[in-house]
C-alpha cells in the first residue's frame, strides 16, 4: 500500500514537474536552509511568479531582506542586496541555482525539439540549457543537470500537492561544491 | 481546516490589537531626559525576558502580509532563542558565537562570525529588545507619545544600517518603560512589524534553552 502511494505520488509529479513556480500571480512561500561556501543563512524565500518574471525575496525569519532579485529570460538582475552578501562568487552561484529553480523549462513542449541524446536511457526528456553545454535530465521529481556526463547539480522536488505545482521540500546539491539549498513550504501559497 | 481558522483568526486579533497600537495619535515628548533615563533604567534591570511574539512581514510584491508567531527568551548577555509556532515549527538560537537553527528535521549550526550579516541584524534586535539604542550614534531619534506608549522612531545614521532600514520604530509601554513592539521598515517601504505580549521579565530561563540538540 505505502509502494503504491508513493508510485502515485511520482507519477502525479511526473506530468507536472515542468509547472512549478509557474503560477502566475502567485506567491510560494518557503523556510530556506542556504549553505553556499562560508555563506550559511537560514530564512523565508519568498517567489512570485509575474507575467513574465519571478521576484525573489528572501529575508531572515525575523524579517531583515537579504536579497531580492528579478529573474526574466534567464537573466537575474539585483534589486537589493544587503552589504554583507555582495560576495561576486556567492551572488553568481545563488542567482545561478535560483534561475535553475524557477524556469526549470516552464513549458514542457516548448522544449521538446531541443531534446538531445545522451547515455541516460530513462530520462523523461533531454535539452539544452539554453544555449548552454548542460544537459538538463528530468525524471520523476529530480532535474539533474549534467557537464560532460557528470552530474553536477540536482534539484530534487520532494513531495508534490494533489495537482503537482506546489512542492513541500526541494533539494538543490552541488556534487563538486559546498553547495547547498532546502527549501521547506513555510505557509500555504498565496493567490494574489 | 479548523486548526487553519483558528489560526488565522487568533493571527488576525494579534494583528488588529497591533494595528490598534501604531493607530494611536503620537505628540513629541517633552521631557525627552526624563523619558531617557528611565528607559534606560529599565533596560539596565533586564537581565532576561520571556514573551510570546507576533510578526508580521509586509512585501509590496504580496497583497496579504506574512504572519508568524511564537515563543521568544533573552538572556543577558546576548543570549537569544526565538521559538517560531505558526505557521512552521523552527528554533532559532543565537549564543555563544553560535547561531543554532532546527527545523522539523535536524539542527544546523554555524558559526557567527563568520556571518557578518546573521551577527550585524542579531546585534540590532537584541538592542532593540532591550530599548538599548538611546545613546546610539547609529540613529536619529525623535520622542513621541500617545496615552498608553513612547514612541522612538529612528532613522539610521551608520552606513550599513542606513542600506538596510529607512528608519526603525520602537515602541515602549509607558507604565513598565519596556518595549512592546518595534517595526522595521525597508528603504523600499517593506516592513516588519514584531509584537511582545505576555512579557516576563526577570524570570529564570533554563540554559538549555539556548542549547539546540
Amino acid at each position: 500500500m505505502f509502494l503504491f502511494f508513493i508510485a502515485f505520488q511520482v507519477s502525479k509529479a511526473q506530468d507536472s514537474i515542468v509547472s512549478f513556480f509557474n503560477e502566475r500571480d502567485t506567491v510560494y512561500l518557503y523556510h530556506t536552509l542556504l549553505d553556499v561556501y562560508t555563506f550559511h543563512f537560514s530564512g523565508v524565500m519568498a517567489i512570485k511568479k509575474l507575467e513574465t518574471q519571478h521576484r525573489i525575496i528572501f529575508s531572515t525569519e525575523t524579517g531583515a531582506t537579504l536579497f531580492d532579485f528579478t529573474i526574466e529570460k534567464n537573466k537575474c538582475k539585483t534589486n537589493y542586496i544587503m552589504k554583507e552578501m555582495e560576495n561576486p562568487i556567492f551572488v553568481k552561484l545563488i542567482k545561478t541555482d535560483l534561475l535553475d529553480l524557477v524556469q526549470s523549462y516552464l513549458e514542457k513542449k516548448n522544449y521538446t525539439d531541443k531534446v538531445k541524446v545522451s547515455n541516460y536511457s530513462n530520462s523523461n526528456f533531454r535539452l539544452d540549457n539554453n544555449g548552454n553545454q548542460n544537459i538538463v535530465y528530468i525524471s520523476g521529481c529530480t532535474i539533474d543537470f549534467i557537464n560532460n556526463k557528470n552530474i553536477y547539480k540536482t534539484i530534487s522536488h520532494i513531495k508534490s500537492d494533489e495537482n503537482g505545482i506546489v512542492s513541500y521540500v526541494i533539494n538543490i546539491i552541488h556534487n563538486n561544491l559546498p553547495i547547498k539549498i532546502e527549501l521547506s513550504k513555510f505557509y500555504n501559497t498565496i493567490e494574489e | 481546516m479548523r486548526k487553519i481558522i483558528f489560526v488565522l483568526n487568533s493571527v488576525l486579533l494579534i494583528w488588529s490589537l497591533g494595528a490598534s497600537v501604531q493607530a494611536q495619535t503620537y505628540t513629541p515628548v517633552k521631557d525627552i531626559e526624563a523619558v531617557k533615563q528611565k528607559i534606560a533604567t529599565a533596560s539596565k534591570n533586564m537581565n532576561s525576558m520571556q514573551s510570546n511574539f507576533s510578526q508580521e512581514k509586509y512585501m509590496s510584491v504580496m497583497s496579504q502580509k506574512i504572519q508568524s508567531k511564537g515563543l521568544f527568551y533573552f538572556k543577558k548577555n546576548n543570549q537569544v532563542r526565538w521559538e517560531y509556532t505558526e505557521p512552521y515549527k523552527y528554533i532559532i538560537v543565537l549564543a555563544g558565537g553560535k547561531i543554532q537553527i532546527k527545523d522539523e528535521k535536524k539542527v544546523s549550526e554555524y558559526d557567527m562570525n563568520a556571518n557578518k550579516a546573521f551577527k550585524q541584524i542579531n546585534d540590532m534586535m537584541i538592542q532593540l529588545v532591550q530599548g538599548n539604542v538611546l545613546n546610539s550614534t547609529s540613529y536619529i531619534i525623535k520622542y513621541s507619545e500617545s496615552s498608553t506608549n513612547y514612541l522612538l522612531d529612528m532613522t539610521p545614521t551608520d552606513k550599513k544600517l542606513k542600506s538596510m532600514f529607512k528608519n526603525i520604530q520602537l515602541y515602549f509601554d509607558k507604565n513598565t518603560y519596556e518595549v512592546s513592539s518595534f517595526k522595521m521598515i525597508e528603504n523600499n517601504g517593506d516592513y516588519t512589524l514584531i509584537k511582545f505580549s505576555n512579557k516576563k521579565q526577570n524570570v529564570a530561563i533554563d540554559a538549555s534553552k539556548f542549547v539546540l540538540k
